[in-house]
């Protein structure tokens, strides 16, 4: 499911969102949430290298702002406020 | 055991929170680079976001990734090979399905708010489709100038690029239809396998005819008793057990010593032979349907840019036995530097990286000071020698006066491999405000674009970097340039016979 070719991957994609929230939002940081946002597919060696690949980050905070702002217009998730508890609720 | 399933079920739904997470995702990284180009490849997969279904408002990723049609938004590359329905059923057409809309609804997509234009298209096609549909024999003049116009109309959003077919066909040839005989060895084939079926181990009670399926498997499977297999009955029941005189086999000790033989016992097979001889799938890639370049070698000959074969057959058994056989002949044409030797032939692959190839990246390896110091178009040259006596100049010129290194006309000739590290790290040494990566940035890009073979990548970057911290200091003469400009449109030589007389990119790499 998360072969790439050559490219951006499903895997690193979902590793990328975690480390902007959990950047964000340090009580995000847990093994729960990472298991959540790592979903059932990827083996813990691969999830493992693709956090890896977005440890040192130039201009992270940019990126981290323009995601909280889109989560915050998300109509799906309706959230009242982009916090880590209002994320760890969601289901 | 209740929380167990209800578990199971949460894992198992798909989850609508990571959706928005990614939909989020895409907002910001769109709105972090300020794209100035979107591509969408084979965009025919991803219709919903060019066209709303009525009373659909578009999702806010897909009004961002439309951004082109605003004004100060970013563009979109549409590209695809089949960029409507070709068909449509007449379901399809009563339900207002029809592939004539599918294309009107991408034009007035890719027409945004100008809304004349496609209906005058619109009015265009529909005409041009009656007039080549009536019953009467169109006015061919004036079709032509129909379509003439239609493309003019289109071509500010639609531009049509294929492959243009070299063959020129005569008023007298019949097109499409390959001349092809039977020779004595196709008929030899046909007694042993008919004799084969006659021996057929007896059915019992089945009634199968064996007989009946000789003639459509002989005509449409090249070699059928060794090509067809367990998965047909007729392959199953034949006689198997001994070996006949003069039947025409590829036998094992051929096959090892590479020996295909003078005429392939089957006449399709042959004629496919011509069509795709092995000169044309030795390439490593097709030749560009549009170059830059005058092309040369194997790239220069006629069906070089032939693209796709599409091979149509009524058995399972052919495209397996097609390409093996094409396989094992295009191998057999290279027997001599094969030493004709069969596991050799399994074994080479010249562009596989692996252990011990050091050379092979700087084939791939994108030059960060070239690119940002010269230009191969800046002195307007109009053919590739021209170019690269313009590169030779900038990067001599480049040498000289920014890295300070001596020029000489003649002197030792280092691979590539060893010296674009000693000229990057040069660079970054000497210019440190150019913008550009450093060394170890560079080795750390490339070491990630390794991906699943870094552990490969590991040692050779470190012989790369021993040459990069010896520097530029020794002399470099104009093979340097020669040689990178070489390297790359020249990539054949590595397949080709090196009977020409320069050197072959290989010898380049020195490898």
């Amino acid at each position: 499911m998360y072969r790439r070719r050559g490219g951006f991957g499903r895997l690193e994609e979902r590793a990328l969102i975690f480390r902007l929230l959990k950047g964000r939002f340090p009580p995000l940081d847990t093994k729960s949430f990472a298991a959540k946002c790592r979903g059932n597919q990827a083996r813990e060696a691969s999830w493992n290298w693709a956090l890896q690949r977005h440890e040192d980050m130039e201009g992270v905070r940019e990126i981290q702002n323009h995601f909280i702002e889109a989560l915050r217009h998300d109509k799906q998730l309706n959230l009242a406020g982009v916090d880590a508890e209002s994320l760890f609720a969601v289901r | 055991m209740q929380n167990l399933s209800l578990l199971s079920a949460e894992r198992e739904r798909p989850s609508r929170f990571m959706g928005s997470l990614r939909t989020a995702l895409a907002m910001a990284v769109l709105r972090d680079i300020r794209p100035d180009l979107v591509i969408f490849d084979e965009f025919q997969k991803f219709r919903e976001i060019l066209i709303d279904p009525p009373n659909v408002s578009p999702d806010p990723v897909t009004q961002a990734l439309r951004g082109g049609i605003r004004a100060g938004g970013h563009g979109v590359l549409l590209l695809s090979a089949t960029p409507y329905r070709l068909y449509s059923s007449r379901q399809d057409e009563a339900a207002g399905l029809s592939h004539q809309q599918d294309f009107f609804q991408l034009i007035r997509f890719l027409f945004g708010s100008e809304m004349n234009e496609p209906k005058e298209i619109e009015r265009a096609l529909l005409d041009f489709g009656g007039k080549m549909l009536a019953k009467e024999t169109p006015d061919f003049e004036q079709l032509q100038m129909l379509r003439d116009d239609i493309q003019d109309r289109l071509r500010p959003v639609l531009s049509r690029t294929e492959r243009p077919n070299d063959k020129v066909i005569s008023p007298d040839e019949k097109p499409g239809h390959p001349h092809s005989e039977i020779l004595p060895e196709d008929l030899r084939v046909f007694k042993h396998w008919v004799g084969r079926l006659q021996e057929a181990k007896n059915p019992g009670r089945s009634k199968i005819d064996l007989m009946s399926f000789s003639v459509p498997y002989w005509l449409s499977v090249p070699l059928p008793i060794q090509m067809m297999g367990s998965g047909y009955v007729a392959w199953r029941r034949a006689e198997k057990g001994r070996r006949r005189r003069e039947e025409p086999v590829l036998r094992r000790s051929q096959r090892d010593r590479l020996e295909a033989p003078k005429h392939w016992p089957h006449p399709q097979l042959r004629v496919l032979n011509k069509i795709a001889p092995p000169s044309r799938l030795a390439l490593p890639w097709v030749a560009p349907s549009l170059p830059w370049w005058d092309l040369h070698g194997a790239w220069s000959e006629p069906g070089a840019n032939g693209g796709k074969l599409l091979i149509f057959t009524r058995f399972k058994a052919v495209p397996p036995a097609l390409a093996s056989l094409l396989s094992f002949n295009l191998e057999a044409s290279f027997s001599h530097r094969l030493r004709r030797n069969y596991r050799r032939a399994g074994e080479a692959q010249p562009l596989q990286f692996k252990e011990g190839r050091t050379p092979l990246p700087a084939l791939f390896f994108p030059l960060p000071t070239l690119i940002a110091f010269t230009d191969p178009r800046r002195d307007k040259p109009s053919n590739l020698t021209e170019a690269r006596n313009s590169m030779r100049r900038q990067v001599g010129q480049f040498l000289r006066a920014r890295l300070k290194v001596e020029v000489r006309k003649s002197g030792g000739k280092r691979p590539l491999w060893k010296l674009l590290p000693a000229l990057e790290n040069a660079r970054a040494n000497i210019i440190p405000d150019s913008g550009l990566p450093s060394w170890h940035e560079l080795r750390v890009h490339l070491r990630n674009a390794a991906a699943g073979q870094a552990e490969v990548m590991k040692p050779v970057l470190a012989q790369w970097n021993e040459f990069a911290e010896a520097g530029s200091d020794r002399s470099v003469g104009p093979t340097f340039v020669w040689t990178w400009c070489e390297a790359r449109p020249c990539l054949g030589f590595v397949y080709e016979e090196s009977h020409s007389k320069r050197t072959s990119t290989r010898q380049q790499l020195g490898e």
